[in-house]
């Protein structure tokens, strides 16, 4: 059967729906990085050694708007909020949702002005809670 | 009769709803919503005129002894003055404005109510947001739209008449 693919997902920021340039939008549900190596046994036998960096199990939303007062408001708001900020994900094509608690704006946004200006946004939050 | 206008009401979900609250998304029960004031009166002015056109539609199919009847039962509920629990009233007021009211009046009402929702309203103490509102379920929605009514709507109107 033919899948579709995530394309027009909402994005709720603290209960509010947020207008993001379309296409824009990325994430990371926060699983990490993983390794495995192989360490000798000797006598030409090996066995694989499996790794899970903790370290990097953050959770990542970043986005784009255009460069309206919104916009600004917006970026105001949630870095007054620090990393208490929730975002939710929600697939509208799927029952998929996704919820990035303890959310911060982490980027410096640089707010160019012009014609189809548009200004990123970066969050980093607890690790994807992930609804299907 | 309590001549002080009031000025919030609180109503209990009976199926909580998931709000985001201090970087946790949590389940919500509370909602608290403050009276109108000057920035709302075109919604409240709008709610105004469907009940008053509901209570003049009503009072056209009783008898005079009904209405003396109906009168006499708000004049002793004034005295009693228990109006800690409205969810009867509430209740009935939905019904007469579904019997009296076309289906574009009652859309209208609906979308002006969440207008109001969304600029006096709040949930476990964070701010109503549209997302928030469709989340509830649509009874309860018509119980708030009635609680609301009867908690602000129906004491100004019967304020005014008593004016008259």
């Amino acid at each position: 059967m033919a899948q579709q693919g995530q394309s027009s997902p909402q994005l709720l920021i603290n209960n509010v729906a947020i207008q993001f340039v379309p296409n824009s939008l990325k994430y990371d549900t926060g699983n990490g990085e993983q390794d495995v190596v192989s360490q000798s046994g000797g006598g030409g036998t090996t066995e694989t050694v499996y790794f899970d960096n903790d370290e990097t199990k953050v959770g990542m939303v970043s986005f784009e708007m255009y460069t309206t007062v919104l916009a600004l408001i917006s970026h105001t708001d949630w870095k007054a909020l620090g990393n208490a900020n929730v975002i939710e994900y929600i697939d509208s094509g799927s029952n998929l949702s996704m919820v990035f608690q303890n959310a911060a704006q982490t980027n410096k946004s640089e707010f160019e002005v012009g014609d189809k200006k548009v200004v990123p946004f970066e969050f980093k939050s607890d690790p994807a809670i992930t609804n299907v | 009769m309590n001549d002080t206008p009031k000025k919030r009401f609180t109503y209990k979900l009976l199926e909580p709803i998931s709000i985001a609250k201090n970087g946790q998304k949590v389940d919500a029960t509370e909602i608290e919503i403050s009276a109108p004031s000057f920035k709302n009166m075109h919604e409240r002015g709008y709610i105004k005129t469907i009940i008053n056109s509901t209570i003049l539609d009503k009072t056209k199919d009783l008898s005079s002894e009904a209405i003396e009847k109906a009168e006499k039962i708000i004049e002793q509920k004034e005295e009693e003055q228990d109006d800690n629990d409205n969810s009867v009233e509430a209740a009935q007021m939905m019904m007469v404005i579904y019997a009296y009211r076309t289906p574009e009046e009652i859309n209208k009402l609906f979308d002006t109510f969440y207008s109001l929702l969304i600029k006096t309203g709040k949930i476990d103490g964070e701010i109503i947001t549209m997302p928030l509102i469709e989340r509830i379920e649509p009874e309860e929605l018509e119980n708030l739209l009635g609680e609301y009514i009867v908690n602000f709507m129906i004491p100004s109107v019967m304020r005014q008449a008593k004016k008259k």
